[in-house]
């Protein structure tokens, strides 16, 4: 990926980028399935520093490319069905918007293959391809670099190049024989926010902020050997508020089979390139879900089972080894009509709808 | 972003009068204007002749210009203002035995009067003028009423060196031939007095009065145009080659036509300036490669001198490979060409270099913002030896500090090539050439990775007469590419390369066989070592693993026959076989599963082969036939098939040829292309080639193109051979052609209508199609390309160029609609492939050349050259991409007007 990006950037000499639309008429809807299991229950899960999750099945139909959200389809019949012979059906969750597996305790075991059989309400039936679990070694710790890079920044009309401190992120991969491991690494940040506009000891001054999108790039690696670290993300510190008050930060580790990794692998590709000439055909990612009885139709989507495990990593302020300043978006700048940001009001309005925020601290934020 | 590029050219050059003392019998020309009156503007009594042509010049735009030695200063003009000025000189110079006579579209005065009368005539032993006429042959030819042959050779005057492509043409008739890879040439002709015409861009044409009695020898030697009188022509191509050319396909751009074409920052790229012709194209600025008739960049056959050249472009195809100051001129052939060349599907191009000045040292140059060149050459034993030693170097990297990228901030690029020949003739029946190229490309990214293209070329060339008849060159050619990525980021730290290096060894014999009949036969045998990918992490770099793809190797042999056989005065027949053989050697390769798709888990058994082990053998039998029928002097039909084999394929599954794109043989896994290519013509011209038009129509067939599956992975792919699929390649399409040759205005129209469609439905498995095994639009199917290119010149110092460029967008393949998946709420689902296209390009450039005055005897002959490419600032689309979200954007690479100033000037 990264030849063609440099090549775009060589040509960006004299270029100029502008928006274009093509006439791609209409395309009939797909079925969409979207789901995973995995070794660690939500029972199991729930004893984490992590967020409660259960595991799910998603049906829906595909969309016009500008859409957001997708059609839900709360109609169907869900099930889980194992080697074992045993079969775990789902509940439609209205909260949610996808069925759940209600028992608790549920996790995928070694050795066995699972699918799942999605029946429409006017009697289709869409089964998966088996998945099974592929152990790997957990994700045990994380290393950090303190580091400076360049980066560019717009300032009024003009584009500057500024340094940047921060904090790589990385994953120790332990030497192994045998197979390859095939992980993804999904990374969801949390952070506190405080308001100045509100008086310390108001309710809504400070709120812990998680976004479940702020690293949309999917992080996949196919490990062979191991002894080694996989870079995982690049925090930036200067002028980044995450890091103000407090940053936290889940990093789950998922091994995959290596159809699930071929999946993976192709999303990531396909979220990395566009339709560029150095860059190949896109194409549309693999699915292992069909129509029983009638392959020809059209279904997209993967259900797939991980080995997880996951890790949470916690930065203060303080521990980094140089000191940060930042401006305070909610104080008024003299001579400008001040219209005060979202969130400054209350904190539980910070970024609108593209975070989860809630005033109460969860219990996981001190204990680890 | 506006850059002005100045490039400065230095030469050291002696302006030789002489040359242009002994030129021409033209001694005057007139303006374009023939029926344009002048009329004295004052009364002349008894003034001298040279002092009324001045006063004309000056009131009018006639040019005159006479050899001092003919005294002309003695002619006394007695003249009344308001009488026709030309009528009074006419008539002055006729008392003296002087004419005017039309000269194409331009008025010529000679020193001989009647010379223009000459038509076809009997040879007749009594003819009185006889005298006058050079004589070809001795004795009586045995009939009057058949052709005998006149042989010879076409040479620089000044520096001795053979000129290819040059004509020699019967004047007032069709007959014309081209000199050939010697600047030997061979004509039928009735014995008869002619004027024969010798022509080559960038030379005075000259002309010569011959009386053939006989078979015999006529060298002919032309002067480089020292004066800019007037470019009558502005290619090597004699006027009247597209009705008499035998071969179908075949083009020459000469040097001087690549030069007038308006430049991306002045950079002049002879590879580039092929687009404009019909049936030629490319993807976009910025790219290296070029489609020829609807095939991709990798089945073009590019040679300079003879050797095989794998990289034509720098800097990611922003430069030219070739330095323009060594190029004689380019060749190409759309299609297989004549069965001497073989080996790519599309076309055969020919870089041809120049020889050394065999007359003195002379060194040449220039110094520009982003790239300056060097040249020197000379005898280094006189009238046996010349030199000619030519290096570039680029330095952009002030450009990549004024970016605002981080990346390209912290970025460096810059090339290097370097051109060194040698021609050593030995006696007048052997000559030795040796040429040699260096290139060296560097484009360090971010500090940290490196990219290196290096190529190197050797060619020996020994050039061997037995008789005038019978002639063999023998060539002993190695080659080399490789490329690396280098990354010097400490714990990440790598080395990757990949590469093709070849040995070749060539014989080609050609005999003349009375007549109608040259037979060109040799044999050839080329020897590859494919380095398909090799990564080395380097000793801090614990993360990465080696990855070594087994070398392959191969050893592709041909045998050709090919005969031009003139069957008779108007109908010509240039056909030949190719026989080759390809032994795939070496390499690593996978038994697949037949019940399966190929993939790793379809993977039942594994194959190596040692270095000089056969893997696998092709044999490819190439015929190749062209039918050329004159149906009038001045029109002819050109019906032609070529069939030709490819062994090796470039694996790119871009648009565009990329850096990290290699040659791979064909093997166990995969099968040669096959191309069958038929094409049928229509050439005319008018007024004596001032005009040609043309269209011919192609239907070329290819099997066994390479393709990709969905999500292929070409870079260090030990499974490659899985991702790879052949399937058929069709294209078709009609090109037309407008041309005017001579004139104040003279460029020419050509617009092409095309397809290239692609189908890949012989696998029974799904994964194994594309597009569900139907025909789809090949990443290069621009179905309408037109091209316009105009020179016009409004003064003899002032000159305008104009090129304009439209084509259908490319096809791409686009979102069609997304769903949401776990967290990412946008994942799309596209089209079949390539079932869009990005919108159409267009683009007009210009440029104006002011030359220096016309005195003859000045320090410096010099030109401002002013170009400005894109000048309405077209925004034409050089990739389309999607966001996430899969909204759509385009990025135009030049989205505005890019003007240049360079100043050319000799000593």
């Amino acid at each position: 990926m990264r030849q063609s990006y440099i090549i775009a950037l060589l040509l960006i000499l004299t270029a100029c980028i502008e928006p274009i639309s093509f006439e791609t008429g209409s395309e009939p809807r797909r079925l969409v399935v979207d789901g995973f299991i995995s070794n660690i229950s939500f029972a199991e899960q729930s004893l984490k520093p992590a967020p409660p999750r259960r595991f799910y099945v998603a049906v829906r139909w595909s969309s016009e490319v500008d859409n957001v959200l997708d059609e839900v389809i709360s109609d169907a019949s869900v099930t889980l069905i194992s080697s074992e012979g045993e079969s775990f059906g789902y509940f439609w969750d209205e909260g949610e918007q996808r069925y759940l597996i209600r028992d608790a305790s549920f996790h995928a075991e070694e050795n066995v293959d699972y699918k799942v059989r999605v029946v429409s309400s006017d009697g289709k039936v869409y089964e998966s391809d088996t998945d099974k679990l592929h152990p790997a070694p957990e994700i045990q710790e994380i290393d950090v670099d303190y580091k400076t890079i360049l980066k560019s920044i717009s300032v009024g009309n003009q584009t500057e190049i500024v340094e940047q401190r921060g904090i790589q992120v990385s994953v120790p991969l332990e030497a192994h024989g045998g197979d390859e491991y095939h992980y993804r690494w999904k990374i969801v940040p949390s952070w506190i926010f405080e308001t100045s506009l509100l008086e310390d000891g108001h309710p809504n001054k400070r709120c812990y902020v998680t976004n479940l999108y702020e690293y949309q790039s999917i992080s996949v690696w196919e490990d062979k050997a191991g002894g080694y670290n996989r870079d995982l993300f690049f925090l930036e510190t200067d002028d980044n508020e995450q890091v103000q008050y407090g940053y936290s930060t889940l990093i789950t580790q998922y091994s995959l089979s290596p159809e699930g990794y071929e999946f993976w692998d192709q999303l990531a590709t396909q979220q990395q390139s566009g339709g560029g000439i150095f860059d190949p055909p896109p194409f549309s990612l693999i699915t292992n879900i069909h129509n029983v009885n009638d392959p020809e139709e059209a279904v997209s989507g993967f259900f797939y089972v991980a080995h997880e495990s996951s890790y949470r990593w916690k930065l203060n302020p303080e521990d980094l080894p140089y000191q940060l300043t930042f401006m305070d978006a909610c104080e008024p700048m003299p001579g400008v009509p001040f219209i005060p940001p979202p969130g400054c009001m209350n904190c539980l309005d910070y970024r609108g709808t593209h975070t989860d925020n809630t005033n109460q601290q969860p219990i996981w934020w001190d204990e680890y | 972003m506006a850059f002005l590029c100045f490039i400065y050219y230095m030469k050291e050059k002696p302006l030789p009068l002489l040359v242009f003392l002994v030129l021409l019998q033209t001694t005057f020309l007139f303006g374009q204007s023939v029926e344009k009156t002048v009329k004295f503007d004052q009364n002349y009594v008894e003034t001298p002749l040279p002092i009324v042509l001045e006063a004309i010049e000056n009131q009018s735009e006639i040019r005159f210009f006479y050899k001092e030695e003919w005294g002309i200063e003695a002619f006394l003009v007695n003249g009344k203002k308001g009488e026709d000025a030309l009528e009074t000189i006419k008539n002055l110079l006729n008392t003296y035995g002087f004419s005017i006579v039309p000269y194409r579209d331009l008025l010529v005065l000679v020193n001989q009067e009647g010379l223009e009368a000459y038509r076809y005539e009997q040879w007749d032993e009594d003819d009185l003028n006889l005298k006058e006429y050079q004589l070809i042959g001795t004795g009586k030819p045995e009939n009057s009423n058949l052709p005998v042959t006149l042989t010879g050779q076409i040479k620089d005057a000044g520096e001795n060196e053979a000129l290819i492509g040059a004509s020699i043409q019967v004047v007032d008739s069709s007959e014309g031939v081209v000199t050939d890879l010697d600047g030997n040439y061979e004509l039928s002709i009735i014995p008869g007095k002619y004027k024969l015409l010798v022509q080559y861009a960038g030379y005075e044409p000259k002309s010569i009065d011959v009386q053939v009695i006989n078979s015999g020898e006529l060298n002919v030697e032309l002067f480089n145009e020292t004066l800019k009188l007037e470019e009558f022509t502005i290619t090597a191509r004699s006027q009247d080659v597209s009705v008499s050319e035998k071969i179908a396909g075949r083009e020459i751009l000469d040097i001087a036509v690549i030069r007038s074409l308006p430049t991306f920052m002045g950079e002049v790229d002879p590879i580039k300036s092929l687009i404009s012709l019909p049936g030629v194209s490319s993807v976009g600025e910025g790219t290296s490669g070029f489609n020829v008739r609807g095939g991709d960049p990798g089945q073009n056959l590019v040679m300079m001198d003879g050797a095989i050249v794998y990289n034509s472009s720098h800097l990611f195809g922003f430069f030219g490979a070739f330095n323009s100051d060594l190029i004689r001129d380019v060749e190409i052939y759309k299609g297989g060409g004549p069965a001497n060349y073989g080996g790519r599907v599309s076309s055969v191009l020919n870089v041809n270099l120049r020889n050394g000045n065999s007359q003195g040292i002379d060194v040449q140059g220039g110094i520009g913002l982003i790239s300056s060149r060097l040249l020197v050459e000379g005898p280094l034993k006189k009238d046996k030896t010349t030199f000619l030693l030519s290096g570039r170097t680029a330095y952009p990297n002030w450009m990549l500090k004024q970016m605002k990228d981080p990346d390209l901030y912290q970025s460096a690029a810059g090339f290097y090539d370097v051109n060194f020949k040698i021609n050593h003739i030995i006696d007048d029946k052997n000559v030795l050439t040796f040429s040699s190229y260096l290139s060296d490309d560097n484009f360090e990214f971010a500090s940290d990775t490196a990219y290196v293209w290096k190529t190197k070329l050797g060619i020996l060339k020994w050039a061997h007469r037995f008789s005038n008849k019978f002639l063999m060159q023998t060539q002993v050619v190695a080659s080399d590419f490789q490329s690396d990525i280098r990354n010097t980021q400490e714990s990440y730290d790598f080395d990757y390369s990949s590469g093709i290096l070849n040995y070749q060894g060539k014989v080609d014999f050609s005999y003349e066989l009375g007549t109608a009949h040259k037979v060109d036969f040799g044999v050839s045998s080329l020897y590859y070592a494919f380095n398909n990918g090799d990564f080395n992490p380097g000793s801090e770099n614990t993360t990465a693993e080696e990855i070594h793809i087994p070398e392959e190797y191969a050893l592709e042999s041909a045998i050709y026959l090919n005969d031009e056989f003139v069957i008779s005065s108007k109908a010509s027949l240039v056909y030949g076989i190719r026989v080759s053989n390809y032994l795939a050697l070496g390499g690593s390769y996978y038994d697949f599963d037949p019940n399966r798709p190929r993939s790793n888990a379809s993977v039942t058994d594994t194959l190596s082969f040692g270095s000089s082990e056969v893997a696998k053998s092709y044999i490819g039998f190439e015929p190749r036939a062209s039918f050329r029928w004159l149906v009038t002097p001045s029109s002819s039909l050109k019906v032609s098939y070529y069939r030709t084999n490819q062994y090796i394929h470039l694996i790119s599954n871009t648009a565009a040829i990329s850096p990290v794109n290699y040659w791979k043989s064909s093997g166990y896994n995969l099968s040669p292309s096959i191309a069958d290519q038929y094409t049928v013509g229509l050439f005319k011209n008018w007024k004596d080639n001032l005009f040609e038009i043309s269209v011919e129509g192609y239907y070329k067939n290819t099997q066994q193109v390479v393709d990709y599956k969905n999500a292929a992975s070409i870079l260090l792919n030990e499974n490659l051979d899985a991702d790879l699929i052949q399937g058929e390649g069709r294209a078709y399409g009609v090109e037309f052609l407008l041309r005017k040759n001579r004139g104040k205005l003279t460029g020419w129209l050509g617009y092409t209508y095309s397809r290239s469609l692609r189908r890949f439905d012989e696998s029974p498995f799904e994964e194994e199609k594309i597009n569900g095994g139907s025909f789809f639009a090949a990443n290069y199917d621009k179905p309408h390309d037109l091209s316009l290119v105009m020179n016009y010149k409004v003064s003899r110092r002032f000159a305008m160029n104009l090129n304009f460029a439209y084509s259908t967008g490319r096809p791409i393949t686009v979102p069609v609609s997304k769903f949401q998946y776990e967290d990412i709420l946008s994942v799309l689902n596209f089209s079949d492939r390539n079932q869009y296209r990005v919108p159409d390009y267009h683009r007009l450039d210009l440029s104006f050349t002011l030359k220096s005055g016309l005195k003859k005897e000045k320090a410096i002959d010099g030109e401002w050259v002013f170009s400005v490419y894109n000048v309405y600032g077209r925004k034409n689309p050089f990739s389309v991409y999607f966001t996430q979200r899969g909204n759509a954007f385009q990025l135009s690479v030049l989205g505005s007007a890019f003007p240049s100033i360079s100043y050319n000037f000799k000593l």
